[in-house]
């Protein structure tokens, strides 16, 4: 996981660090990095999608049976 | 709630970033979808994966010296912009003593507000606040312009308020007020006037239509693909409302 997080392009890790982690709104973070809320929740679910593709399905699998 | 609209909305669903009613929504859809619920829980298996990933925090002495970079690199292009602007307002102040024409300058606030409508369709931002409620929808401009824009909801004659965010026109911030029209969208652009109009203004440009008016010191600027007959009603219902 830890890999596919650092693989993600900068503008896409540095929303998905912000969200997760920092546990920042949305308007925070469009505030802090100075893009509009639509660019925050785009990048956000695109980051995330990309994400999904380069986790392995078995990676998945092994957390929703704990 | 379809299938598809959770498909748009899962995100900020799992984010909690949804209004009440949104939520409501999606969680009924939900109990309901077994395909929608898979989506949802896979999506909360992704946050709790990226979770567990190890975060550190910077240490506090590179922490402080990264961000007073930025810092500095921001007044920088603060003061760029600043300077860039001064030159421009020039430029502009020259136009028009050249030119002396008021038309000119109103032809390009005009074509200002269609490109503000049409990016605000292109780039997914036609909400900073989405709400159909005025009591919602006005406060959030507080603090974000130094006036406060008359917010009306136009729902019970088929026009919904949607939505408002904050936009910029010719350089300076304005409230934008967003309504639909079955799939259209009007954008109705707000900010004090500087003079007393009298009567709608009336322009299409590249099949956009635009109407002006000013109503209690305010500039009203509504701009929308809808077609002439229903705009019309639209304006004429905003500018006595309440009726």
């Amino acid at each position: 996981v830890r890999n596919a997080v650092e693989q993600l392009p900068p503008d896409f890790r540095e929303v998905l660090v912000l969200r997760e982690f920092e546990e920042m709104s949305y308007k925070e973070i469009a505030s802090v990095i100075g893009v509009p809320i639509g660019t925050v929740m785009s990048r956000l679910a695109r980051a995330r999608d990309r994400l999904s593709a380069l986790l392995t399905s078995s990676s998945l699998a092994m957390e929703r049976q704990r | 709630m379809m299938c598809d609209d959770l498909a748009r909305d899962v995100e900020a669903y799992a984010d909690r970033e949804l209004d009440a009613d949104s939520t409501a929504a999606i969680r009924l859809h939900v109990s309901a979808c077994a395909s929608c619920r898979q989506r949802v829980a896979e999506r909360e298996t992704l946050g709790r994966l990226v979770r567990s990933v190890p975060y550190r925090m910077a240490p506090d002495r590179l922490r402080a010296r990264v961000v007073a970079q930025v810092e500095r690199r921001r007044s920088l292009s603060h003061l760029l912009v600043r300077t860039a602007a001064a030159v421009l307002i020039v430029t502009v102040g020259v136009g028009i003593m050249f030119v002396r024409s008021a038309t000119i300058q109103s032809d390009a606030l005009v074509e200002d507000l269609v490109e503000s409508h049409v990016r605000s369709l292109l780039a997914e931002h036609l909400f900073d606040v989405q709400s159909t409620d005025q009591h919602t929808v006005k406060p959030w401009f507080l603090g974000k312009l130094d006036f406060s824009p008359p917010v009306i909801d136009l729902a019970p004659v088929g026009f919904p308020l949607v939505g408002g965010r904050l936009d910029y026109v010719s350089g300076q911030p304005v409230a934008a007020l967003v309504f639909q029209r079955q799939k259209h969208t009007i954008n109705v652009f707000v900010w004090p006037a500087s003079n007393q109009g009298s009567g709608t203004r009336e322009r299409t440009i590249r099949g956009f239509n635009v109407r002006h008016w000013v109503r209690h010191s305010m500039s009203f600027w509504a701009v929308s693909d809808l077609n002439d007959v229903e705009l019309n009603e639209f304006v004429r219902t905003y500018q006595m409302w309440p009726p």
